[in-house]
């Protein structure tokens, strides 16, 4: 099968005009991504998925509002994070302590690690409990710049993408990301002497 | 780290996300070959960003397969609707009557005060007399009447000056434009944020025109963005729209000369490139072939045609221009550029986004205003000489321009130009009529006159209703709304 290869904005143009059927191929396309964000917002699996489902639905609502000179996965990204804040916000929930399936699942996986060769038993070891820390320590950050970390490391989102999709500005969005980078590196450092 | 790094610590950023250009990085990388502590720094930042991604990696890797297409497509199955594709009059409720005078005066006049005379970067438009109350009896400056009236009418001109600046009408031109782009007055930009511009227009008179300020970059700014290594067209554009006349010639024509198919890049050059108050008629003849269905460059080679006594071209740019549908000066393209220079100059996105919205169709009203007022001094000076004749013909030619604009505008103020053009050319013929004792026909024109008399009184509350929003509280209000109309343009959906 010939991969489509018409471009999102393209899709959204068609969309608009009518066709529904490039909703189906953009959903083909984003439907995991936009999951998958929605999760690391509200780390529920399943109300993730529900999130992701509205957001298309929400796609298809303002598919006349998308600016095609602008790219379209920033906007999709934007209009799923307002829906998984107002989640968020109705849940009265913090991200929780406590880890779902996915998560923990992620957490002890060291098949990444043992895919390296020259890697060995106590090696993967120290890896997975360093990965955990990490991951504790994300928790303690501000929702900010949980976010932010995120957006850019989970995600891989460039820092222009993040601005869009959160409003700030691309250049204050390198500044956060740096110092809360170093933040972060400092904690590790402190618990690696602790260790 | 050494205090004076701390400059490079934004850009290990950047470079580690893969999105320096080579310019900088190889600086970059020229100062970390030489600083340890850099290195050090880079080398950390790579470690921990490395197993952040590798966490998100392997969240992703144990997350279960979905298909939520069949169940998407079903809810909105019943939901087919065309979308809209103009900004609605809900997204702009609370209504708010800024105008509930009776007169075209009074309502134009409002429109100036209500959205950019107070704050405009530099329009000579009127703030108390439209374009339909200047003053019959102008001589054009060179066209066929000019050499018998010039004294008589400049010092009627003269005496009109507190209640007319509307247009440059007087000669030589190049000496009255140069002051006006110089007297221009930006606020420092650099830093640019959308809650700066929000506590500016909170408690403005005119909150549109506050907002819109903001979208003038300071001379220095403008060149900069203008003379970035990866400054895009549309910052250069946008940054030459903040510029004198001079200077921003050099950056459109190299503009122009990367991307010679855009027509509104080849308007911004002839607007930029015209001398005596004419625009180039060289660029202006290119833009009729970019852009064939836009009958404004037309109507501008027109005008200069007839500025220049040469009324036999005159009267045929008039007759293409009349046998085109629409007409635009490219507000969106325009505030597209303008949002594009704010942006590269460092402003907030949102910022930039509030700013060029707010700003957008201001210059248009201007250029049009203009245009449309050198169209109707032109028939004046016919009328008063007594050719009747040519003088309908060129009222007509502006009337015809207003439903062009009507039909082509991308902006409210270039419809607004439209019904300011088409007023003074009604007002124009129904002295006329009156003059030569056509009942008939006066009492048509007058009728007409009412009619486009509410026109702009509902456009104008319609704008009253869109620069509600530059100053809404609510947190995105300003920002969701400049999104739109950038998207969408400032004109009601109705139309």
């Amino acid at each position: 099968v010939k991969a489509d290869e018409r471009t999102d904005e393209l899709l959204m143009a068609e969309l608009s005009q009518g066709r529904q059927d490039a909703l189906a191929e953009i959903m083909r396309r984003y439907q995991r991504d936009v999951f998958r964000f929605c999760y690391h917002y509200v780390r529920h699996e399943e109300r993730a998925k529900d999130l992701a489902q509205e957001t298309f639905v929400r796609v298809f609502a303002a598919r006349g509002r998308f600016d095609p000179k602008k790219q379209f996965k920033p906007w999709l990204l934007c209009i799923a994070r307002h829906l998984c804040f107002n989640d968020l916000r109705k849940m009265k929930v913090q991200h929780t302590e406590s880890l779902d399936a996915i998560t923990s699942a992620a957490l002890q996986d060291g098949s990444q690690i043992l895919e390296d060769d020259s890697a060995g038993p106590g090696d993967l070891l120290m890896a997975l409990e360093r990965k955990q820390a990490l991951f504790k320590l994300l928790d303690t950050l501000s929702e900010d710049a949980r976010e932010l970390m995120m957006l850019r490391y989970f995600e891989r989102l460039h820092a222009r993408e993040i601005a869009e999709i959160t409003g700030l500005n691309e250049a204050n969005v390198r500044t956060k990301l740096y110092r809360i980078l170093k933040q972060l590196q400092e904690q590790c450092a402190k618990l690696k002497e602790e260790l | 780290m050494k205090p004076s790094c701390e400059t490079y610590q934004d850009q290990f950023v950047a470079w580690l996300e893969g999105s320096l250009d080579r310019e900088a990085q190889e600086q970059l990388m020229r100062h970390v070959t030489d600083c340890p502590e850099c290195r050090e720094e880079v080398a950390w930042m790579k470690e921990l960003g490395g197993e952040l991604e590798s966490i998100g990696d392997d969240i992703a890797a144990a997350m279960p397969e979905i298909d939520l297409v069949a169940a998407v497509m079903a809810e909105v199955s019943g939901q087919a609707e065309p979308a809209p594709k103009v900004v609605v009059l809900d997204d702009y409720r609370k209504p708010r009557i800024w105008v509930a005078a009776g007169s075209m005066l009074a309502a134009a006049a409002a429109f100036l005060v209500v959205f950019w005379v107070a704050g405009g970067r530099d329009y000579v438009v009127p703030q108390t007399t439209p374009m339909a109350q200047v003053s019959p009896g102008l001589p054009p400056t060179h066209g066929p009447a000019a050499q018998s009236q010039t004294s008589a009418v400049q010092s009627e001109a003269q005496t009109q000056e507190t209640q007319t600046p509307a247009v440059e009408t007087q000669e030589p031109q190049t000496d009255t434009q140069a002051p006006e782009f110089a007297q221009t007055e930006a606020p420092e930009l650099k830093t640019l944020t959308l809650a700066q511009i929000t506590a500016d227009t909170r408690n403005a008179a005119n909150p549109r025109a506050a907002a819109a300020r903001f979208a003038t970059l300071d001379a220095d700014t403008a060149r900069k963005v203008a003379t970035a290594a990866d400054a895009t067209p549309e910052a250069i554009v946008g940054a030459a729209a903040s510029m004198d006349p001079a200077e921003a010639r050099i950056y459109l024509a190299k503009v122009v000369e990367q991307d010679p198919t855009n027509p509104y890049y080849r308007m911004q050059l002839a607007m930029a490139s015209g001398s005596e108050g004419m625009v180039s008629d060289t660029d202006l003849a290119a833009v009729t072939d970019l852009d064939p269905e836009n009958a404004l460059p037309h109507y501008q080679l027109a005008s200069n045609a007839f500025k220049k006594g040469d009324a036999s071209n005159g009267f045929a740019y008039l007759g293409e221009a009349g046998g085109l549908k629409s007409a635009t000066a490219y507000s969106r393209t325009a505030a597209a550029c303008r949002e594009k220079a704010l942006e590269k100059s460092g402003a907030e996105q949102s910022a930039a986004q509030v700013a060029a919205a707010a700003n957008m169709g201001s210059e248009e009203y201007r250029q049009i205003s203009q245009l449309a007022q050198s169209l109707l001094e032109q028939a004046r000076a016919y009328e008063s000489q007594g050719d009747y004749e040519s003088a309908q013909k060129l009222y007509d030619a502006v009337d015809g321009l207003g439903s062009q604009l009507a039909a082509g505008a991308e902006s409210s103020g270039e419809e607004m130009a439209g019904l300011e053009a088409q007023r003074g050319a009604t007002d124009g013929l129904q002295a006329m009529y009156q003059q030569l004792g056509n009942v008939q026909d006066e009492d048509g024109a007058s009728k007409r006159a009412a009619a486009l008399t509410a026109a702009v009184q509902t456009l104008t509350t319609f704008l009253g209703e869109v620069n509600e929003t530059f100053f809404d509280d609510t947190p995105g209000a300003a920002a969701n709304t400049a999104g739109q109309i950038l998207a969408n343009g400032d004109r009601p959906a109705s139309k």
